[in-house]
């Protein structure tokens, strides 16, 4: 049963990640605006720009998605299972995908697709598989008055956040650039301005993968207080 | 004068080389070492030489001739401190009283560095010895020729730390390491007094340029800035003045100066006999504008020269040591210098600066030959006979002595007389009219005193039969070359240079009119009769002396000693110094001695020891201990304090109270800032500003300029309604108009 | 109320990174293994993307999709080096529940 619930979301992210791009880019032939809400009239663009209007379809799947990644992230940590709780986490991730898509982040939707549901989610379920073993109890429930305190500080963040909803102006710049969000512009902004970041970025996971290597290393165990893991 | 002149190479030469010598001068071999020291003083004296008969005595030649005033030469290396109102250049300033002594201190220094070595060719640290003798040299030099007092303030200070180094060069023994401990010490407390003087200057007028100051006269004549009725120029010329007694060793602070004859004999002679100690005389000089604003300064300078002149002269009666004879007699003329520039004839006292430089450090050269001669010995008891084997010493200081004491012909003549003629005619404001004849009256007795102790040393060393040992004896020889040769310059000068300062019944005084000092009316006016009769009265009074001490010191101390048995406690008084130096330990330093060990036990064991250094730590055990329970080592406690502490900090980065900042414009505008809280949700909140009290929103903008109608106190509401909707109205008074 | 559904704004994706900021929170704090736990660390890391690219979009401004590039790189090293020491702890301890872990504590 919550296999089938597992794949029936990882499907629905899927179809997600993939439907809407198509849909987005629907938007780019300047057609009128499907809903008339009833708050401005259609948007005209210049040259090189697109209408980004609400539109019902937006809507929708931003909904769909947000549900999904909100649902998606209260299984993750939820599920007594260290598999399950990867596969849903999976799927939040492609939820999130799908959200970067409808705010026209189309290479980092991709890259999170490709890095994080893909390679780091592996890496996960690799470990998994080694360590293998079921909790008896997973809720940590010591010093509950703190975490009850650190709860109400997170609800006072979230209700911050979420009431601003409420309080939003409901516009959005009616038009962007159609070089938004693409490989290229990313890439000029990261090989030009950012490149020093870039490259130290590139320097920490080379340390980070030495360091994993170090620490996962078996020899390190037996040699405790010895020399630091060289090999004998 | 060429414009291409740079001051400042007088002083960085000898600083050159000093610096030489003190970072590589142990490694370089030892002719080498002499050859920079001497060098580099010896180029710095040519160019002086050159620069002060050549250039400038022109220039000064030129301004004479159409009238005029000679404008002072001033190099200015760079700004050195500029902060608000203070700007200080580090420039240099050469006009015909820093003439003076830029060629007595390079000229002077320059053969003391060439006798030196001779004198200290057999020892170890020939090279910090020449490195702290140049260093001097370098100091001594920017204290005259610095052109504001914090770089005069810069020599002074560097003079002071050489001449500490200096007495103690031989630190390995204790007595050297004191006194040179003592002579810092004491300086100090001058220096202090300097410093203040100079702050309660730069207070009343906001400048400390010497030729600022000398023009900003009125203002030193304000009273409200003194105290107890009397001007500005008072007070700091009497601070000023307590500089210079530290330096100078006045009463009561030139305790320190017999005690400096701790350090090397060729020291003594440059640092404590002809420049250092001169620095004060040359600083009441160089401030001669504010000391003539303030007569009862004046009084001071005079009254404590004239006393220490005498006091001195007394002392040094009984003192055995050749160089402490030597010290006392130092700090004796240098109470006629002061005495000199105290009563107004500021040349005369710089004119006695000058000549005295040249014999009392012949005087000292010769003492430091004396002891060559007698294996370091000083003991002036156990000399004798030294006319025959050292013949070259021997004349030299004959003419020294014949100098010091005011034997016609001779310097010391000329310029001793100067001061006691200024002195004699002294009509200051202010002044009671018997005080110039007093201060007349101590002088002579002084310098009947000088005659005597003069030539009771004289004999004492070179006449009679040798009471030295056998072995001492044998070793008695003639100094080398190195030595003497300087001897026999000096003892030109101090022959022939009285001739620059002539009385005006014979000729004119040059040294006057180079300096064209503030003049002493009374010396001015005197009339032929009074100067001949004051010359006769001091020649005779010299005589006396001289014969005086020929007659009990002729053949040795014998004749003498039966003489004072009779005044035996007087004499041990006055051996003894009067002992002023036990006084002072007992009313100044054994309470400063209780009271530094009071502050030990109480500030540095209990407040800082206890309190400070221990206090923090024990609270923070404390506080530790009572913290410990939150590092249980748990990561999720930790991740629980943070987000806790990031709900805290959302909270107050985002509900902190909207607050109002103005700005006055021109005009009546003003320009209002809102301050509401920044992030998502500014753009939220809704601004309404009303500024004329209307009722109605002006502006809704965060940034707002506003003209009001007229200027006054006027009340700006600002109504903040932010995201939640809750309204918050803040009410500011601002005072409007009257902006820039 | 129709206006919050049909209208997406910034303010949407902000809320909804807030929502998965807090769920990461809640699970990081309350969970024993060691290996969900570095997963809700990933959701929060993810929902601070999320602000990151709908700010970008708002503003129009690369830099956003510049730094969430940076933030999922760091990402992944987090994630290597952190797995490593899960790993290497249970080998040590033949567990990997953190509130056992408190060597620190000492």
């Amino acid at each position: 049963m919550r296999g089938l619930a597992l794949a029936a979301f990882v499907a629905a992210a899927a179809v997600g990640a993939v439907g809407v791009p198509a849909v987005a880019r629907a938007q780019v032939q300047p057609k009128p605006v499907i809903v008339d809400l009833g708050k401005r009239a259609p948007v005209q663009c210049a040259a090189g720009n697109t209408s980004t209007a609400p539109s019902p379809a937006r809507a929708i799947f931003f909904w769909a998605f947000a549900i999904l990644a909100v649902a998606g992230g209260m299984l993750t940590i939820s599920r007594r299972s260290a598999v399950a709780a990867v596969m849903w986490l999976v799927a939040t991730f492609l939820a999130i995908a799908a959200a970067y898509v409808l705010l026209f982040a189309h290479f980092i939707a991709v890259i999170q697709v490709l890095v994080y549901a893909g390679a780091i989610m592996v890496l996960f379920v690799f470990v998994i598989m080694i360590l293998n073993k079921e909790e008896e109890e997973p809720w940590a429930v010591r010093g509950i008055f703190g975490k009850g305190l650190a709860g109400l500080a997170l609800l006072y963040l979230v209700m911050r956040l979420v009431s601003v909803l409420y309080y939003a102006p409901l516009e959005e710049r009616p038009c962007i650039s159609d070089q938004f969000g693409t490989t290229l512009s990313l890439g000029k902004t990261l090989f030009s301005t950012y490149l020093f970041p870039f490259e130290a970025v590139s320097i920490v996971l080379l340390i980070a993968v030495v360091g994993a290597l170090v620490l996962a290393h078996p020899k390190h165990i037996h040699e405790e207080g010895g020399d630091g893991g060289a090999p004998s | 004068m060429p414009s291409d002149i740079h001051l400042y190479w007088i002083p960085l030469l000898p600083l050159l080389g000093a610096a030489i010598n003190l970072i590589i001068g142990r490694r370089l071999p030892r002719w080498m070492v002499s050859a920079v020291a001497c060098g580099s003083v010896g180029v710095a004296c040519a160019y002086t030489l050159w620069l002060v008969i050549g250039p400038f005595y022109d220039a000064w030649a030129a301004a004479r001739a159409s009238g005029g005033k000679l404008a002072p030469l001033v190099d200015t290396v760079y700004t050195w401190i500029q902060a608000g109102r203070l700007k200080i250049e580090l420039s240099f300033l050469l006009d015909p009283l820093a003439a003076v002594m830029i060629v007595i201190v390079t000229f002077v220094g320059f053969l003391i560095h060439v006798y030196s070595i001779g004198y200290m060719a057999h020892d170890k640290r020939l090279a910090t010895y020449f490195g702290y003798l140049n260093l001097f040299t370098g100091a001594m030099l920017i204290l005259v020729l610095g052109d504001s007092l914090p770089v005069l303030f810069i020599g002074w200070e560097g003079v002071g730390l050489c001449s500490y180094l200096l007495i103690g060069f031989w630190y390995t023994e204790e007595k050297n390491a004191t006194a040179g401990r003592k002579a810092f010490i004491v300086n100090r407390i001058g220096d202090f007094a300097f410093l203040l003087g100079m702050f309660l200057l730069f207070s009343g007028t906001n400048v400390l340029n010497i030729q600022d100051l000398a023009t900003a006269g009125t203002r030193l004549r304000e009273v409200p800035h003194g105290g107890m009725g009397m001007s500005l120029a008072f007070w700091s010329a009497l601070l000023l003045f307590g500089g210079a007694i530290g330096k100078s060793a006045q009463i009561p602070l030139y305790v320190w100066l017999p005690d400096a004859m701790a350090g090397p004999t060729p020291v003594s002679a440059l640092i404590h006999a002809a420049t250092m100690v001169t620095a004060g005389v040359y600083m009441v000089a160089r401030m001669s504008f504010l000391y003539v604003l303030a007569p009862q300064a004046m009084m001071v300078v005079a009254g404590i020269g004239a006393a220490t002149a005498l006091f001195a002269a007394i002392i040094g009666f009984a003192q055995t040591d050749i160089k402490r004879v030597l010290a006392y007699s130092t700090v004796s003329q240098l109470g006629f210098m002061f005495v000199g520039v105290g009563v107004g004839a500021f040349s005369a006292g710089i004119f006695h600066l000058f000549t005295h430089a040249f014999f009392k450090a012949g005087l000292f050269l010769a003492a430091g030959s004396v002891m060559h001669a007698m294996g370091d010995k000083t003991d002036i008891m156990e000399m004798g006979g030294l006319k025959e084997k050292t013949p070259i010493t021997h004349g030299v200081f004959l003419v020294y002595c014949l100098a010091i004491a005011g034997i016609p012909v001779f310097s010391g003549f000329f310029s001793k007389d100067d001061i006691l003629l200024g002195a004699y005619a002294a009509e200051l404001d202010g002044w009671p009219e018997w005080y110039g004849k007093v201060l007349w009256g101590v002088l002579s007795a002084a310098a009947l005193g000088t005659a005597f102790y003069m030539f009771r040393l004289y004999f004492l060393v070179f006449g009679g039969k040798s009471r030295a040992d056998a072995v001492t004896q044998a070793h008695i020889h003639e100094s080398p070359p190195a030595m003497t040769i300087p001897l026999v310059v000096l003892a030109v000068g101090a022959t022939l240079l009285g001739f620059l300062g002539l009385p005006k019944f014979i000729g004119h005084s040059f040294v006057e009119q180079w300096l064209s000092l503030p003049e002493s009316k009374g010396a001015a006016e005197a009339s032929n009769g009074l100067v001949g009769a004051l010359m006769g009265g001091a020649t005779a009074l010299a005589l006396v002396g001289i014969v005086a001490a020929w007659a009990v010191y002729r053949d040795g101390p014998e004749r003498a000693a039966r003489i004072t048995e009779a005044i035996a406690p007087l004499k041990r008084l006055v051996q003894n110094k009067f002992y002023v130096d036990e006084i002072y330990d007992f009313l100044i330093v054994r309470p400063f001695k209780w009271l530094a060990r009071g502050l030990f036990w109480v500030v540095d064991r209990i407040v800082i020891d206890k309190i400070l250094v221990e206090g923090p730590a024990k609270v923070l055990s404390v506080l530790g201990r009572a913290v410990r329970a939150y590092q249980n080592g748990d990561v999720q406690r930790y991740l629980l304090l943070m987000v806790i502490g990031l709900g805290a900090t959302f909270y107050f980065a985002t509900c902190s109270p909207p607050d109002i900042v103005t700005e006055r414009g021109p005009g009546n505008s003003v320009t209002f800032h809102a301050l509401v809280n920044d992030g998502v949700a500014r753009r939220q909140t809704k601004l309404a500003w009303d500024f004329n009290g209307d009722g109605q929103t002006d502006s809704v903008a965060p940034d707002v300029i506003f003209t009001f109608d007229s200027p006054g106190e006027k009340s700006v509401v600002l109504t903040v309604t932010d995201e939640f909707g809750k309204v918050r109205k803040i009410v500011r008074k601002v005072t409007v108009g009257g902006g820039k | 109320m129709s206006d919050i559904f049909w209208n997406v704004s910034l303010a949407h994706y902000l809320a909804l990174a807030g929502v998965l900021f807090a769920i990461g929170v809640v699970g990081a704090l309350m969970r024993r293994n060691a290996l969900i736990v570095l997963m809700s660390v990933e959701l929060m890391l993810n929902a601070g993307n999320v602000t990151l690219i709908a700010f970008a979009r708002r503003l129009q401004d690369m830099r956003g999709h510049a730094l969430a590039l940076i933030v999922i790189a760091l990402a992944a090293a987090e994630a290597a080096v952190g797995l490593a020491i899960v790993v290497s702890v249970f080998r040590a301890t033949r567990h990997a529940n953190v509130d056992r872990l408190t060597n620190l504590k000492n």
